[in-house]
């Protein structure tokens, strides 16, 4: 029964994928699960301290305005605690193991010469891989999200939804960029360690706050969480392509760089 | 059926015409008789764990030397007149060692009369009715 | 994939050879891993690659693969070309690694799965039948196998879809001697008993000679010897001579230039020779020369001397600085 081998060889590749970063995925899971769930449910106590400075991790522009407004709206502290920085750290954590492990632990597995014996292209091989970690990310973000959702509701100030719906996305979207950079660095390095260790580092330096000519501090991953989006006040059409094409050079960067490794 | 070859795959000799000597010894000690099948190709290589050209080469030559022979659709056979063609092979075989007895002797330094003399005793006490006289 | 370099137009394929090499030079980091390789394997046949670890054995079969480009020449698989038609290549070729490549947090079942609807001509009821051959267990974790176990396992992955040409890199290293005997019993039945090739590299000897009916000889990327197996052994003898007393240098320089000589060790009264051609037409000059020897021993040589002989040569040519010649 001869099948043109390239379209066989994708949904079995996925399969295969989701079962050998089972485990990474479960644990990025519960650690996102657990974060969301706190951060939504920390406002009771919020509530409770009063008007005590807590210390929150808020982006690395420290606004006061937003935390004292945060001790009392439960919708902006559910945000400054999770999209705020939280999810992003957490996500990019998670992208960076999966797609640093994906090329250079099958290499130094050797399982990587069964992959690339059968007849499926290169880019597919690369594609599904991305594909497939990208699919875990966006479901840990979203499974957050639903928690975040479920727990408002029954704490008594549900979140609002179309508001978790764009954040979830857009802070999924910039995890993918880290995602490209390690999958990329997985296609050069040696091991999957150091593929990981790059791609932190590059996590870490799109935190890094630098200076605007305004004078006022930005770093990229500010891109990845808007307040009023999530709100419902505006539609963050900016972040989002922004992200887009922040996920995408990498990604083609990778593509073109295993097509031509040699194994 | 080759429960009689016994190939020493580490000799020096190649395979295939380890396989034409245990055929052709089989043949001479009645183990393999006129109109006896051998086994195919395929079957053979498949038991012995050799390759198929090994055992192709091999009944190439056995069918060369007039010992068996392939009939379309029913295999290979040893051929009816195989006690005329295998006698013929053994007595070449049997004269090149004449011959290279001989050339040990002179190589020895034996003398030619001595030589005869010993193998007319060695066909004397053979060939009981053979003349013992005479004969050169 | 892309190489750096304009290739000159690859030889049109032969006929009848399931993998060609043409000038194949491919490198690894700054060495030369494969150095201006040629040969042909033709189909049907059972084809040892054999040479000393780090001849290039490996890299010679990730280039058929598709796994590393040429730096230079060109390869065929079955008239494919492996760079340009990798994925057609890659869709008729049975491959076994030479270290493990199975996923070990798989179990077979999920690793039969993956490669049921990754390989085109897939049979499982023909991989269901090696495994109980090789009394593989049919659950459980592939990392629980023992490293035998992971090649037989591989073996039988490689053959699930029946492919027209098995490459085996170095296949029956951890297995005991039964365990090596059935997995060539398999090959045999499997592969060539059905008509297709067999290409594998090792430097087990002895299973070769099993089974090989053709072989190559490489020796730091350079072929030194591509034949059949029989007729390696029916033209490269030892002739070993004996002489009443040890022969003038005058005469073993003669016997040094005699067509066929390719090595001359003297010591004392013996002279032993490595023949390489027409034996008995060496023999017969001997003979007739006037200082004959006394006795001439025809010694055969099996696949471990000559390849030792072999290796002699190369570490000859190595050593004077050029390069050793091949067929």
């Amino acid at each position: 029964m001869e099948q043109k081998p390239t379209q066989r060889g994708v949904r079995p590749m996925v399969t295969k994928e989701l079962l050998e970063n089972r485990w990474k995925a479960g644990l990025g899971a519960l650690i996102a699960l657990l974060t969301a769930t706190l951060a939504i449910y920390s406002f009771s106590w919020a509530a409770m301290l009063g008007p005590m400075t807590l210390d929150t991790p808020i982006l690395s522009t420290p606004d006061r305005e937003l935390l004292r407004q945060a001790l009392t709206n439960a919708d902006i502290w559910t945000w400054v605690n999770w999209f705020g920085k939280n999810a992003g750290i957490i996500l990019a954590a998670l992208a960076a193991v999966l797609g640093g492990t994906t090329i250079a632990g099958e290499v130094s597995r050797g399982t990587i010469l069964l992959l690339l014996s059968k007849p499926i292209s290169r880019d597919r091989v690369l594609l599904t891989k991305y594909a497939t970690a990208a699919l875990i990310l966006l479901g840990v973000s979203g499974l957050a999200s639903a928690a975040i959702a479920v727990s408002g509701w029954l704490l008594g100030y549900p979140q609002p939804l179309g508001g978790l719906l764009v954040a979830t996305v857009l802070v999924w979207l910039g995890s993918l960029s880290i995602l490209g950079w390690a999958l990329l660095f997985s296609t050069l390095a040696p091991d999957s360690l150091r593929a990981v260790a790059g791609a932190l580092v590059v996590a870490v330096l799109m935190g890094v706050p630098g200076l605007t000519p305004g004078g006022r501090p930005w770093n990229l991953a500010a891109y990845w969480a808007s307040l009023p989006a999530y709100q419902g006040q505006a539609f963050p059409a900016l972040e989002l392509a922004l992200c887009l094409i922040m996920a995408a050079l990498p990604l083609v960067g990778a593509l073109l760089l295993f097509r031509r490794r040699a194994f | 059926m080759p429960i009689w070859l016994t190939i020493d795959e580490h000799s020096g000799i190649p395979i295939y015409l380890q396989l034409v000597e245990q055929v052709q010894h089989a043949l001479e000690v009645g183990t393999l008789q006129a109109g006896d099948a051998l086994p195919t190709v395929r079957d053979l290589a498949s038991e012995l764990t050799l390759a198929p050209n090994t055992i192709v080469k091999a009944y190439s030559k056995l069918q060369a030397l007039g010992l068996i022979k392939s009939r379309t659709g029913a295999g290979t056979v040893v051929t009816a007149g195989v006690n005329g063609s295998l006698r013929q092979a053994q007595q070449t075989a049997l004269f090149e060692r004449i011959d290279a007895l001989v050339r040990d002797a002179a190589g020895l330094g034996l003398d030619p009369a001595d030589l005869l003399a010993r193998l007319q005793a060695a066909v004397a006490e053979v060939y009981p009715s053979a003349p013992t006289e005479g004969a050169f | 994939m892309a190489t750096s370099l304009p290739r000159a137009r690859t030889p049109a394929p032969i006929t009848g050879a399931a993998i060609e090499l043409h000038n194949l030079t491919v490198q690894y980091g700054a060495a030369r891993a494969v150095d201006n390789l040629s040969f042909s394997v033709p189909e049907g046949s059972i084809f040892g690659f054999l040479g000393p670890n780090g001849a290039g054995k490996t890299t010679t079969i990730k280039t058929l693969l598709g796994f590393r480009p040429p730096a230079a020449g060109s390869a065929r698989v079955l008239g494919l070309d492996v760079v340009r038609d990798s994925l057609a290549v890659r869709s008729r070729v049975g491959y076994v690694s030479e270290s493990n490549s199975l996923y070990d947090g798989l179990t077979i079942p999920q690793l039969l799965a993956f490669c049921h609807t990754t390989t085109p001509r897939w049979d499982a009821d023909r991989v269901a039948r090696h495994l109980r051959t090789f009394r593989l267990p049919a659950t459980g974790r592939v990392g629980r196998l023992s490293k035998g176990m992971k090649s037989q396992l591989a073996l039988c992955l490689a053959l699930g879809g029946d492919p027209d040409v098995l490459i085996l890199d170095e296949p029956t290293g951890g297995l005991d001697p039964l365990a090596r005997h059935e997995f060539l019993n398999i090959i045999v039945r499997e592969v060539a008993a059905a008509g297709k090739t067999l290409f594998f590299s090792s430097h087990i000897l002895s299973e070769v000679e099993a089974v090989a009916d053709q072989v190559a000889i490489i020796r730091a990327g350079r072929l030194l010897v591509c034949d059949e197996l029989d007729h390696l052994k029916a033209t490269q003898r030892l002739l070993k001579l004996a002489y009443s007393a040890p022969p003038p240098p005058g005469e073993l320089a003669a016997l040094r230039a005699l067509p066929g000589v390719a090595r001359l060790e003297a010591e004392g009264r013996g002279v032993r020779l490595l023949v390489r051609g027409d034996i008995e037409a060496l023999t017969g000059i001997l003979r007739s020369r006037p200082l004959a020897p006394r006795h001439l021993d025809n010694v055969p040589l099996n696949l471990e001397s000559l390849f030792l002989e072999y290796m002699k040569d190369g570490a000859e040519a190595d050593a004077e600085g050029g390069a050793p010649d091949g067929h």
